[in-house]
């Protein structure tokens, strides 16, 4: 509840109408309080019809808020859409499912990060880089 | 010049003042007002629950159960009817929060299991649209506000051909139909609604409204329905949709591309969406512009300035846009939604099912959808709106002139364009263009056009035909056309004008009319993230092109002669035959609302007897255990059943059916009625046929002789 009010209280400080510059205010990046939690083998994905996967599971403090638009996973110049919060129901996880192929492409030291819509119009969050030796570690 | 907003009100008493002392003529830069549809109906209303338990559904969703579950506002005495039904459907949000003032929705429990833990309520999204459910259900409608939290809301992004689950929203408001149906048919209704629902329903009245993710799956309802082979018609039985008004729509989230042909469309756009921020619900009416539309119908877009996505939902309690560029949001954040904000929704939806949906629809309250009229007070007090516009793509209806489809320098139709001292270049309008979750693009072509010095030789004239020759638009009643300012250096600080003349095969030109007598372009704002160059339209009469010579126009010709230097994009340059839609036929509205392609009135009744053929009775659909299938009647005559706004009703005897498509050959000469099977089974040979516009007596009939039952086959 806490990453709640803060984003609240965040929201609350930029909120106001944006009259500067000859555009709007550059969506932010952020890093603070995004973990990439886990890479996992999965030996039969239900988002891939039962072939093998890759789930990436990311964590951040402020939670992924349910919206109409739809979560992507940008990693590297590659996006994937592919994604359910854990049956828990806690919003502040979020899971991609990759197929193999998919993740192989990958490289150590891509760039991860999480926006809504494929055109990345809004707030865009970092989750640092791609570790591949962290796969079913 | 046409006033921005709050001037607005103060300019129309000024200028009813003049034209009362006859001080301005009717040729006044000045529309007429759009009739404000917000009044409390003379009902009293009450509102109750059903909610069934949850259920593997697969042809809702296969994954995870769903629930049927809504609120049903409607008036408290229902011994009247059946009454005009309308459904809402909400958009995609978490599912359980906590706390009040606001409430914070941040768990998705209730979707997987049905509940949420200790310290949290299930969030009641369907709850949300209350203020406008009520307010209908005073008019005598009856509103049903689904909820989908179970199984479709923030549920997994798993589904190949459904990734933001809107087919499954379509298909969860079809079942409701079909439990409505049931009930109003056959009783049953849940005692928990406290009424009998037994003949109260009007099917054949019937309007659809989706906010976010909802509207898609409004959308996709609609679709579903009317598929060749579908099986909700047998379940539902005839159901005519008269409407669909949509609610910062996503759009292309599903494998299957979603329009709303054939029945009217309005989008609401809000300008400052912090969601749905690219505005993506104008590619719908963008894509809508390119296909069929039988029967012709209306299509507008409703960009409202200051609006945010989520407090149109009254339910959805915390802003999810940090601000506006530009202009000034309708909500701050130490509120809990927005008045503001939620009168806007209310002016619009209330126009437009008011104004289409239910028997005794006034379509002059589609005069709010119309850049012809301006705003009632209601709106232009709290905010600015944007129109987007057309009659119908129909081509019975509108005409292309120039679309901006071919490479720079050529029109549409392959003749060399002019252009002098400007830059031009036909290209893509940003927000009207992009990906969607499958990656397909949308694109909205258009002329993106600049100048630096104003002048008589600055212009732009784009020729459908070539040097030397014209074409007859004499059956036309206005020009058409859409445009926005770029967000540029170039833009001035007040609104742009410029002029506007039709070009003559002889290279003549009428006198020019003012662009800002038409709308005013301004801008362009934005959101919290994009400028917006949402193109709004501009309806110019052609009997207000003085000098013009109708019969041979080859061209239409913008001189930027007036607004120092700007950069704008101009596109969808077209004919329309109707005008001042909105106003129903005959009615005391503006002297410019009339309609070309309504068939003339005549005194007493005509019947059209000769040249008609009852083509076809077939049965058609897989009828369920408890229903009969349907019927389709198909009928001829060698006079053409025009494109109008009034539907086309068959009579047999006294009955009467609304629900009926031209062929797919596009031939007007042919109409194919779909009628229930039980009412069907209740006709009987020797009945009279026929086919006039709207219900009741009518003075135009076709006539088709006697029913004969045996010509039935399936």
């Amino acid at each position: 509840m806490s990453g709640c009010l803060l984003a609240l209280a965040l929201l609350a400080a930029c909120q106001s109408s944006i009259d500067s510059g000859p555009s709007p205010s550059a969506a932010p990046v952020s890093q603070n309080g995004n973990v990439i939690r886990s890479l996992r083998s999965v030996p039969a994905a239900p988002a891939l019809g039962g072939r093998p996967g890759v789930e990436i599971e990311l964590f951040r403090t402020q939670g992924f808020p349910v919206r109409g638009e739809i979560p992507v996973l940008r990693v590297g110049g590659r996006e994937f859409l592919l994604s359910r919060y854990p049956q828990s129901g806690d919003t502040r996880s979020l899971i991609f499912t990759l197929g193999v192929d998919e993740f192989a492409q990958l490289k150590t030291g891509d760039e991860v990060t999480v926006q809504y819509g494929r055109e990345g119009s809004g707030p865009r969050w970092n989750f640092g880089r791609l570790d591949k030796a962290r796969l079913d570690r | 010049m046409r006033s921005a907003h709050r001037t607005r009100a103060t300019a129309l008493a000024v200028v009813t003042f003049l034209l009362t002392w006859g001080l301005l003529s009717t040729g006044s830069a000045f529309a007429a007002v759009a009739p404000d549809a917000t009044g409390v109906g003379p009902l009293a209303t009450t509102s109750a629950e059903y909610k069934f338990p949850a259920t593997l559904d697969p042809e809702v969703v296969a994954d995870l159960p769903v629930e049927l579950w809504a609120r049903v506002y409607r008036p408290e005495d229902l011994s009247g009817g059946p009454f005009p039904l309308v459904i809402f459907l909400h958009g995609n949000h978490a599912t359980c929060g906590f706390g009040s003032n606001p409430r914070i929705d941040d768990r998705v429990d209730y979707t997987f299991t049905g509940t949420c833990p200790s310290g949290y309520v299930v969030t009641p999204s369907h709850a949300g649209y209350g203020y406008l459910a009520d307010r209908l259900a005073s008019w005598g409608y009856i509103v049903v506000s689904i909820n989908a939290n179970r199984g479709i809301n923030a549920a997994p992004v798993t589904i190949p051909e459904d990734r933001g689950r809107n087919q499954a929203r379509g298909r969860l408001i079809l079942r409701h139909l079909q439990r409505l149906s049931e009930w109003n048919r056959l009783g049953g209704t849940p005692p928990s609604l406290g009424v009998d629902l037994k003949g109260k329903l009007d099917f054949s009245h019937v309007g659809l409204m989706g906010h976010s993710r909802g509207g898609e799956g409004v959308r996709a309802a609609y679709n579903f329905y009317r598929d060749a082979g579908s099986p909700w018609p047998a379940r539902i039985g005839s159901t005519t949709f008269e409407g669909i008004f949509e609610i910062g729509p996503v759009d292309g989230q599903t494998n299957r591309q979603f329009i709303a042909d054939g029945t009217l469309w309005n989008v609401l756009l809000p300008m400052c969406d912090g969601d749905v921020s690219n505005l993506q619900g104008v590619r719908v009416f963008d894509r809508m512009l390119g296909k069929p539309d039988a029967p012709a119908s209306q299509k507008s877009t409703y960009t409202v300035w200051g609006a945010n996505h989520n407090f149109y939902n009254t339910e959805w309690q915390i802003s999810d846009s940090p601000g506006c560029f530009r202009h000034t949001p309708l909500w701050t954040l130490d509120q809990i939604g927005s008045a503001d904000q939620q009168q806007t929704g209310l002016a619009s939806v209330m126009a437009f099912f008011r104004g289409n949906v239910g028997p005794d629809a006034d379509e002059r309250f589609n005069q709010n959808f119309n850049p012809q009229y301006d705003l009632p007070d209601v709106v232009t007090t709290v905010t600015r709106v944007d129109q987007g516009f057309t009659d119908s793509p129909n081509p019975a209806v509108t005409k292309i002139f120039e679309d901006f489809d071919k490479p720079t320098g050529t029109n549409t139709y392959g003749f060399p364009n002019n252009a002098s001292n400007i830059t031009i270049d036909h290209t893509t309008v940003p927000e009207h263009t992009g990906p969607d979750a499958y990656g397909r693009q949308s694109v909205q072509r258009a002329g993106n056009m600049s100048w630096r010095a104003p002048g008589e030789d600055v212009f732009f004239q784009t020729n459908w035909s070539a040097a030397g020759t014209g074409q007859d638009i004499t059956g036309f009643q206005t020009l058409d056309l859409r445009i926005s300012r770029q967000p540029s250096g170039l833009n001035p600080p007040d609104s742009t004008n410029f002029s506007i003349r039709l070009a003559m095969d002889d290279g003549t030109l009428s006198r020019p009319v003012q662009l800002a007598k038409y709308t005013d372009l301004t801008g362009p704002v934005g959101g919290p993230y994009n400028v917006h160059s949402i193109l709004q339209a501009a309806r110019i009469e052609l009997a207000d092109f003085a000098g013009a010579d109708l019969s041979r126009v080859r061209g239409v010709r913008f001189t930027f002669d007036d607004t120092a230097s700007d950069a704008i994009f101009l596109a969808n340059v077209r004919l329309s035959t109707l005008t001042g839609s909105g106003a129903s036929l005959g009615s005391a509205g503006p002297p410019s609302a009339r309609r070309a392609a309504a068939p003339a009135a005549a005194a007493g009744i005509t019947s059209i007897v000769e040249g008609n053929t009852i083509t076809s009775l077939r049965t058609v659909g897989a009828a369920e255990v408890t229903t009969l299938p349907n019927v389709e009647i198909e009928v001829t005559s060698t006079r053409a059943f025009p494109v109008q706004n009034e539907l086309a009703v068959l009579r047999i005897g006294a009955r009467e059916f609304a629900a009926s498509r031209y062929p797919v050959s596009g031939d007007t000469h042919t109409l194919i009625f779909t009628l229930p099977g039980e009412e069907f089974a209740q006709a009987t040979s020797g009945e009279s046929v026929s086919v006039q516009y709207g219900r009741g007596e009518s003075n135009l009939r076709w006539g088709f002789g006697a029913l004969d039952k045996r010509l039935l086959s399936s």
